[in-house]
């Protein structure tokens, strides 16, 4: 019999994390999107209010992108770099890591309005990455 | 003075040994993009590159190429197209002790001829499977009326990676003379 994967987050942990990524939708006014990822580009959960994306592609290009800017960030020798935020003509984007000690995640978060408060946004990703790697702490 | 910059893509199978092999040759340290592998279903490995990798080897004194390293499972596709592009050609890399290293075989030439014609084919990890017949590889080339180098190499050893990067390479001088 197969041995349940130690390296794939649990189910119990997933509903957790995606319960915040909930509040963070709900919270800030704007926010279209949000989705949580593997670090290898695998999809865990998503929530919308609209503008429902791929999140099977949307997650591996995620993981890519923020592996690469992660390499970029090591070769410009600067460290700490958690998250990106794009900006284009008609919103904004963020990946950022959720560096959960046993389980490490993505959240990405896509907000086509150009209302939405970005101190607002960042403050509140925060605040649920960090509520996530604390869940992380008990599924060992 | 270097004459000639070229670039060299290596895609195939998740766990065939791209990075490695990009590491064996490298003359810099390798920049990697890897992420912890969660599919322990697809491959039992610890990390998996999602991003680019890149090496460089100084062929001599007027030929540099650089090593890119591609992701191989297919929901990363949308790099290949990108990272291709400028490129001499592909090295394909093929896990010998997969479930099915033919269908494997078949996907990623598929997937590359539509980038670049200029391929060589490396099996690895013919150890991990002794007892499988290495034919199948020439035989499936033949059936397909493929005429691609074929290899089979240990990515750990600067020699045999090597081999597949020159052979590339003299592909290109021979079509341009």
């Amino acid at each position: 019999m197969l041995q349940p994967s130690t390296r794939t987050a649990p189910a119990a942990l997933i509903e957790s994390a995606r319960r915040e990524i909930q509040e963070l939708l709900l919270e800030v006014s704007g926010v279209d999107s949000v989705l949580l990822c593997s670090p290898d580009g695998f999809e865990l959960a998503s929530v919308h209010k609209q503008s429902k994306f791929d999140g099977h592609k949307l997650a591996a290009v995620s993981s890519s992108i923020l592996a690469m800017v992660t390499a970029f960030v090591s070769e410009i020798k600067l460290t700490g770099c958690q998250s990106i935020t794009l900006e284009a003509n008609n919103g904004k984007a963020i990946i950022s890591a959720v560096p959960a000690s046993n389980h490490p995640m993505i959240i990405v978060v896509v907000a086509s309005s150009h209302n939405v408060l970005l101190g607002q946004l960042i403050h509140s990703l925060k605040k649920h990455t960090a509520a996530i790697v604390d869940i992380d702490r008990r599924y060992r | 003075m270097l004459l000639h910059r070229y670039k060299i893509v290596f895609g195939g199978t998740m766990g065939a040994g791209k990075t490695q092999a990009i590491t064996s040759l490298s003359d810099i340290p390798v920049l990697t993009t890897e992420a912890i592998n969660t599919d322990e279903q697809a491959h039992s490995k610890a990390m998996t590159t999602v991003g680019i990798d890149y090496g460089e080897i100084l062929l001599d004194n007027e030929t540099k190429i650089g090593l890119y390293g591609t992701p191989g499972q297919d929901r990363f596709d949308f790099i290949w197209s990108i990272i291709t592009k400028g490129a001499i050609g592909i090295v394909v890399l093929i896990d010998h002790s997969a479930a099915n290293p033919l269908q494997d075989l078949d996907f990623y030439l598929k997937s590359f001829q539509t980038h670049h014609h200029n391929i060589v084919i490396g099996i690895t990890h013919l150890d991990a499977k002794p007892e499988r017949p290495t034919v199948i590889y020439r035989d499936y080339l033949k059936q397909h009326g493929l005429n691609h180098a074929l290899f089979f190499i240990d990515a750990r050893k600067h020699a045999d990676v090597l081999l597949l990067v020159e052979t590339l390479v003299a592909c290109v001088e021979v079509n341009l003379n």
